[in-house]
């Protein structure tokens, strides 16, 4: 069937972060289907419910407390049936040590989380509209950080 | 070819150099009027620089007009020119052309460069005259002249005030007057005359005939077959050069002088030649020559004959064209070249092959220096390799039988002078010597058209090819000819066409003989037809079998006898005589003719020719009938009749007969003309015959010369012989003596050995074992019974044979001998001898034995040095004493080097005491291989009647060991007292009888004593009362157990006071092992214990400190690190937060509401930033010290704790149980921190109502070994909180102490994540831990451990 929307899921302990997400998300001219999460152990037992549709895109937040980012990273692509799910780490933090850890674990995309409104739309807008399937088989160290 | 001149103009050309402006002025002063057109060109040798006034000063000498010449200007009579310097001037059509000169061509030899112009355009009307001046310029247009026949003078030398230039010319042979200056007008004026007058005289024939009778008379040579221009010409240039006036006058002076007819017979030959004369010729005919040599084999001959060769430039360039063409091949034929010529001075001058520079002008350098060899600086010779193939001779072609079988014959420019007849008989000459397709060579402008069925023409270079003809010429060669026949055919042959001088009766003559009615032949004497007049179908046929215009055989069979009868007697008598008639039949009709022979009046060529008249008979018919009629008469006239048939056929065999004899003639005449042939050759080869002939005596005298010289050598033989005897007889002397001294050697024996060491000689009186003659050729060193003798005997011969003189000693049976060997050259023979002299030195030996035991027993080395030769006497021990090698011989400077430095001095001083007193007797240090050697040295100097040394005798005694012992000793007494003084403890020696030997510095210093104060027993009076009896006791008993002991005792300071010593004391045993007393040392041990005491501790304290350090800072790095990180990223967040929410109310202008919505979010994150950066702070702040005397009271800080929560409590309705806590050591600040921390911390994290429990216990060490792993304590007291909270998952227990870490999101327990952070932060200050265990209800207890003590 041809939907065209996508599905997205973001899973981000800071309240005002998920605000400003799904704000970005309906501003965004593209069809969405949007799913939240707050903490992580959430997320993964829902990804893993029976008839759940995974989603096209997934919206990872690094600093959790309890299950983080990157721990959820590695249960969803050790996973048969969820490490298809395209992941996008979507960060406050830009160390080089959080980058290549995640894109090591798998990662698709790092976006860092802007300071600007506008910029944050761009960004998932573009997020959106990349061809996983292209971008994914040329995957590498620098075209993995997405940047304005 | 110049153009023959037409003008009369004679012109002079006169050169001059230094001296001739004289000579000039002399010449020309005589100048006068003549009746011929004369012009005169002086040509000067004159300075360019110079305006030359020449021309001025000559105008005012000479009658003639004198005028500088100009270019182009046209040459008149009677006028004199004269050429400008820096000019060239030649002639040209009577005009003077001028050529700037350079100043380089000064040196160019300006008349001759006139002179020959000269000659070329005036020929006969050109007049050279070469005045005084240096150098050799006009010689050479003199010669040129003079070939071009005009007329030269050069200024008699003796007259010449330099006279090079005139000697010059005049060596040239061409000058025709040598007079001086003022003569040559006059000799000028009669030369013009003469030739003029000669020119318009008539020569008569007759005289000129003479002149040639005279000629041929005296040079052999028919000059008669030369053209008559050219003779012409030589007897004109004669008479002029003799100022004759005449032909006629000229030959009657040859009449009573005949030596001019040698002089006319030289100038009559043509003698120009030179080397390769026309060399595109000579290249074409290079060619034919290669060709022709190609069909010749090795061994084959090729001869060539050069005809006419005058001075032999001719055959020289054919051999060296042979040369060039085959190279080095050319050995490999049989080259001849004849070269001919009837000029016997030309034939001279060819074999001498020396030719003047000029002549090989035409030649390639390269040929010059391959073919001549110089011999001065003008002439060139050929060499012999090419002389040798060349056999000059003289030889007259118009006499003389040829060479024959030649390859090539060569005659240029010969033939040319001959006239037509001579010319034909030259070319049959030539055609019969040719071989058979051989070459022939002719000039430039000559041809074979005389001759022209006899050669080929092969190109157009004039070489021809002899041609295939039969021979149908003779060839007579006779000496004397008679020239009138000569004479006679010129006139026949003059006469033919000339009617005009014809008479009447040579009219009448000439009509008889052409229409004489009958016809007739002319025949020779062998009756061979050469003319025929008339029609003689008659009587002649044409007969068969081969051509043959013999008369008889050409006539019909009748008539042929009465020809020949009629031949025969008309030869016979010389007269005409007619035969009777013949009647003949031809073609059915019947003839008669009647034969007549008349001799012609006149012989050609010494010829006899005859008529012969064929007369036809037309018989009467009455004579007919008669002879019919006679036919049928009667018996008479048949006898008749048988007799004409008997006679009929006598006449038939006569007939036969003659023929019979005739074809016999026929035989012998072929015999004849071979036998002919044959003795041409023959001569031919006579000719060469003589030639070679020539050639063997010019070898003959050769060989005579190389006879004379060996001669010579035989004399100087026998000479030297003589004086050979002479030496033998003394050297026979000689060895007679030396024998005898040989004989005679005392005490040894002299040897001769040879190369492979046998003796070839021995004598002297020492040969006792041996007699001489028994060990004669026997090997030498075989001789020595001992092997390693013959080996050394050996060696020693063998080195000698090197050349080296060999000194050996060897011994012999129970005997010493010395051998000296040396190599030497036996004269007379080849190979080297051995001189080999031996001596007896058995008692010297034994000797020498005996002194050298005695030395070494002695350890002594003695010697003995000669000051005259600075040389110690060969010692093969004092050599070796020194170090160096056996061998070497030792000087004074040696022995110096071995010196040590250090005592060169005090040897040198010890030296002159030595030269002064004549004893020798002192100490010194000798350094040998890197070690010293102490030597003492013993001995006498012995010196002459002036005290100067001559010889030093002495020993030398190694004293090293000796010295070595002292030296060690003194060494070690004095390290000892070093140490003994230095050391920091007192230390002291006794001997076997409890005797204190020794006490150190500083005991004397300590106790204020002196060294006597303590020997002996008197060291006790130091020790403290106390203590010395032990002290002493101590003492004795170890001595007396000759054990190592130790006591403590007080010894008294210098100022009474008292210290402990500890004193040890170790028997002291000699090499023997004899107790020999104590040695001790006393020490004060107070100093030392505290000493280290403090020690210790520092170090202690030190490392403590650093460990300390050490720690924290490891601590901190690692905090930093983190912190740092967890800072930034804290930070960050509601920065961003904030910016994010700004940018939303920047950009949005909605409603109020939404707006504030964003700007409370903004503030909160604000808010929020702000509480991290205090935190942070306070976590950072916590780094003072503990300082010791902080003893807190934990109840107190609780209390105040609660009291500032007040609110919180009452607001969340908190229990608190308390309990005494105690004191502890810390900041109060900080522990209400904690407290605070820990108590908001349990009320935050706590879904229920808070209870909070507070107690405290004190705990061992030992059993918190899983909590605290570095106890610093050996107790602590705990201080725990319990809550009733969320409590805590145990995996999680490290990770909330770090700083900002949290369990749970931020929206559900707000906080900044460092509360517990800074909690563990404070209880490291305390130097306690933190720790939390699960309760088991839930919630969590934090424990707080402090240390105690």
């Amino acid at each position: 069937m041809t939907d065209n929307t996508i599905k997205i899921v973001l899973t981000d302990d800071d309240s005002d972060d998920r605000f400003l997400f799904q704000m970005a998300i309906d501003q965004i001219e593209i069809k969405t289907n949007l799913r939240i999460f707050s903490n992580g152990n959430d997320l993964i037992k829902y990804l893993r419910l029976p008839g759940t549709i995974l989603p096209d895109i997934l919206f990872l937040d690094l600093n959790m407390e309890g299950m983080g980012g990157l721990e959820c990273l590695r249960e969803i692509k050790k996973d048969p049936g969820l490490k298809g799910i395209t992941v996008v780490i979507y960060s406050t933090s830009s160390s080089e040590k959080d980058i290549e850890q995640t894109f090591l674990a798998g990662a698709n995309i790092y976006l860092n989380k802007p300071s600007n409104f506008e910029d944050l739309k761009k960004g998932l807008k573009r997020v959106l509209t990349t061809d996983w399937q292209y971008h994914t088989s040329n995957l590498n160290r620098n075209n993995f950080m997405f940047r304005f | 070819m110049a153009s023959k001149d037409k003008s009369n103009l004679y012109v002079l050309g006169i050169g001059a150099s230094a001296g001739g402006l004289d000579a000039l002025s002399k010449f020309l002063g005589q100048f006068n009027g003549i009746d011929f057109e004369l012009c005169v060109v002086v040509v000067m040798h004159l300075s360019p620089k110079y305006k030359s006034e020449l021309a001025a000063i000559l105008n005012k000498r000479c009658k003639w007009p004198v005028i500088t010449a100009e270019h182009n200007q046209k040459l008149e009579a009677f006028k004199v020119y004269v050429a400008p310097p820096n000019h060239q001037i030649v002639i040209s059509k009577d005009q003077l052309i001028l050529e700037e000169m350079s100043d380089e061509y000064q040196s160019t030899p300006s008349v001759d460069h006139f002179l020959t112009s000269l000659a070329k355009a005036k020929k006969r009307k050109a007049i050279g005259i070469v005045l005084s001046g240096f150098g050799e310029d006009g010689s050479k247009g003199i010669k040129d002249i003079k070939r071009n026949y005009g007329f030269t003078l050069a200024q008699l030398p003796e007259t010449a005030e330099y006279k090079n230039m005139p000697m010059a010319a005049i060596e040239t042979d061409s000058v025709d007057a040598i007079v001086p200056a003022e003569q040559m007008f006059d000799e000028i004026v009669h030369f013009i005359t003469n030739s003029k007058t000669i020119a318009s005289t008539e020569t008569k024939q007759n005289t000129i005939d003479s002149i040639f009778e005279l000629l041929e008379k005296r040079s052999g040579t028919n000059f008669s077959m030369y053209k008559p221009s050219t003779i012409m010409r030589r007897i004109t240039y004669r008479i002029n050069a003799l100022r004759l006036k005449s032909i006629t006058e000229y030959y009657e002076l040859i009449k009573e002088n005949p030596r001019e007819l040698d002089v006319l017979f030289d100038t009559v030959l043509i003698g120009v030649t030179e080397f390769f004369r026309d060399q595109e010729a000579f290249d074409e005919l290079r060619k034919q020559l290669e060709i022709l040599i190609k069909e010749k084999e090795f061994g084959d001959s090729l001869r060539i004959w050069s005809v006419g060769c005058a001075t032999g430039e001719e055959p020289y360039s054919l051999a060296i064209l042979l040369h060039e063409i085959l190279g080095p091949e050319i050995v490999n034929y049989h080259i001849q070249i004849f070269a001919s010529d009837i000029d016997e001075k030309a034939i001279n001058y060819g074999r001498k092959a020396v030719y003047h520079k000029d002549s090989l002008e035409n030649l390639p350098q390269e040929w010059i220096d391959k073919y001549f060899e110089q011999k001065n600086s003008i002439h060139y010779e050929l060499t012999k390799e090419i002389k040798q193939h060349i056999l000059f001779t003289r030889h007259d072609i118009t006499n003389d039988p040829p060479f024959v079988k030649l390859d090539l014959i060569v005659c240029r420019n010969l033939l040319i002078y001959f006239n037509n007849t001579l010319q034909k008989q030259s070319f049959q000459i030539f055609h019969y010597s040719l071989r058979p397709k051989g070459l022939m060579f002719l000039g430039k402008s000559e041809s074979v058209s005389v001759a022209a069925n006899l050669f080929k023409k092969v190109n157009k270079f004039k070489i021809y090819r002899k041609a295939d003809t039969s021979i149908g010429y003779q060839l007579k060669f006779s000496r004397y000819r008679n020239k009138m026949g000569t004479r006679d055919e010129v006139e026949d042959q003059g006469m033919k066409g000339n009617t005009r001088n014809m008479s009447i009766i040579d009219i009448a003559k000439e009509t008889l003989y052409y229409k004489y009615e009958h016809p007739f032949v002319i025949v020779d004497e062998h009756s061979d037809i050469k003319e025929v007049h008339g029609s003689l179908r008659l009587y002649m046929e044409i007969s068969q079998g081969a051509i043959n215009f013999n008369l008889a055989k050409m006539v019909n069979p009748e008539l042929t006898s009465e020809v020949k009868a009629l031949q025969a007697q008309v030869r016979k008598t010389g007269v005409a005589h007619t035969s009777h008639i013949i009647r003949f039949k031809l073609y059915d009709q019947e003839h008669f003719v009647r034969l007549k022979m008349i001799p012609l009046v006149y012989r050609i060529n010494d010829s006899q020719y005859f008529i012969v008249i064929f007369e036809k008979i037309d018989p009467e018919t009455r004579n007919l009938e008669l002879y019919d009629k006679l036919e049928t008469m009667d018996y008479e006239n048949l006898r008749i009749k048988v007799l004409e048939d008997e006679l009929a056929s006598t006449k038939e065999h006569l007939q036969i007969f003659t023929e019979e004899l005739e074809s016999t003639n026929e035989e012998l005449q072929t015999i004849n003309e071979e036998l002919q042939s044959a003795n041409e050759e023959l001569k031919s080869s006579n000719e060469e015959l003589e030639t070679s002939n020539e050639e063997l005596q010019s070898a003959n005298e050769e060989l005579n010369t190389a006879n004379q010289e060996l001669r010579l050598k035989n004399d100087l033989l026998i000479e030297k012989e003589k004086e050979l005897k002479e030496e033998k007889s003394v050297s026979e002397k000689n060895e007679s003596i030396y024998r005898t001294i040989a004989e005679n050697i005392p005490n040894g024996t002299v040897c001769i050995l040879n190369e492979k060491l046998e003796i070839e000689y021995i004598a002297g009186q020492g040969l006792t074992d041996f007699k001489a003659e028994d060990i004669i050729g026997k090997y030498m060193p075989h001789l020595n019974p001992k092997k390693k003798e013959a080996e050394r005997l050996e060696k020693i011969c063998k080195a000698t044979l090197q050349g080296e003189k060999g000194r050996i000693e060897i011994s012999f049976k129970d005997r010493f001998y010395e051998i000296r060997t040396q190599l030497f050259d036996y004269p007379f023979t080849d190979g080297k001898k051995i001189f080999y002299l031996t001596q007896e030195i058995t008692e010297a030996k034994r000797s020498q034995r005996i002194l050298e035991t005695a030395l070494e027993a002695a350890e002594m080395v003695v010697f003995e040095y000669r000051y005259e030769e600075d040389k110690f006497v060969n010692n093969k021990r004092l050599a070796q004493f020194l170090g160096y090698s056996h061998n070497k011989t030792i000087k004074d400077k040696d022995f110096q080097d071995r010196i040590h430095p250090d005592d060169l001095e005090k040897r040198n001083q010890e030296m002159k005491n030595a030269l002064e007193t004549g004893h020798l007797n002192h100490e010194l240090r000798l350094v040998v291989d890197d070690k010293i050697k102490y030597v003492r040295l013993k001995g006498a100097i012995i010196s002459d009647d002036f005290d100067k040394p001559i010889i030093c005798v002495a020993s030398i005694y190694d004293i090293t060991k000796d010295k070595d012992y002292l030296y060690r000793l003194e060494e070690s007494e004095k390290r000892f007292k070093t140490i003994a003084n230095t050391a920091p403890i007192t230390i002291w020696i006794s001997d076997k009888n409890k005797d204190c030997l020794y006490v150190n510095k500083n005991w004397l210093d300590y106790t204020g004593s002196t060294f006597e104060d303590n020997l002996g027993d008197k060291w006790v009076q130091f020790i403290h009362p106390d203590d010395r009896k032990q002290a002493k006791e101590s003492h004795d008993i170890a001595s007396e157990n000759k054990e190592a002991y130790s006591v403590e005792y007080r010894v008294r300071r210098f100022d009474g006071t008292y210290k402990w010593f500890y004193n040890h004391g170790v028997p002291n045993f000699d090499s023997d092992g004899n107790f020999n007393g104590f040695f001790g040392s006393n020490f004060d041990m107070n100093d030392k214990i505290e000493f280290t005491n403090k020690l210790e501790k520092s170090v202690k304290e030190r490392t403590q400190e650093l460990v300390d350090a050490n720690e924290t800072l490891m601590k901190l790095n690692l905090n930093l690190e983190e912190f740092a990180y967890m800072a930034s990223h804290d930070l960050k967040e509601p920065l961003r937060k904030i910016r994010t929410f700004n940018s939303l109310v920047s950009s949005n202008d909605e409603d109020q509401q939404v707006i504030s919505k964003y700007t409370n979010k903004i503030e909160q994150s604000a808010d929020r930033m702000s509480r991290l950066i205090d935190s942070i702070l306070d976590y950072s702040r916590i780094e003072e010290q503990l300082s010791k005397d902080d003893q807190i009271n934990l109840d107190e800080i609780l209390n105040d704790v609660i009291a500032d929560l007040t609110l919180l409590i009452e607001d969340r309705n908190v229990n608190i149980i308390e309990s005494d806590l105690g004191e502890v050591h810390g900041v109060p600040i900080r522990i209400y921190q904690l407290f605070s921390n820990l108590i908001r911390n349990a009320i935050k994290f706590n879904t229920n109502d808070p209870i909070i429990e507070i107690r405290s216990e004190i705990i061992d060490a030992s059993k918190l070994s899983q909590i605290i792993l570095n106890p610093k304590s050996l107790s602590y007291k705990k201080i725990s909180f319990t809550d009733n909270g969320i409590g805590i998952e145990p995996d999680k227990r490290d990770y909330i102490f770090k700083p900002f870490k949290r369990l749970n999101p931020k929206d559900k327990y707000p906080g900044t994540g460092i509360g517990l952070a800074i909690c563990k932060k404070i209880m490291d200050l305390h130097n306690g831990f933190i720790d939390i265990e699960s309760n088991e209800k839930g919630g969590s207890v934090f424990s707080l451990y402090f240390p105690l003590s």
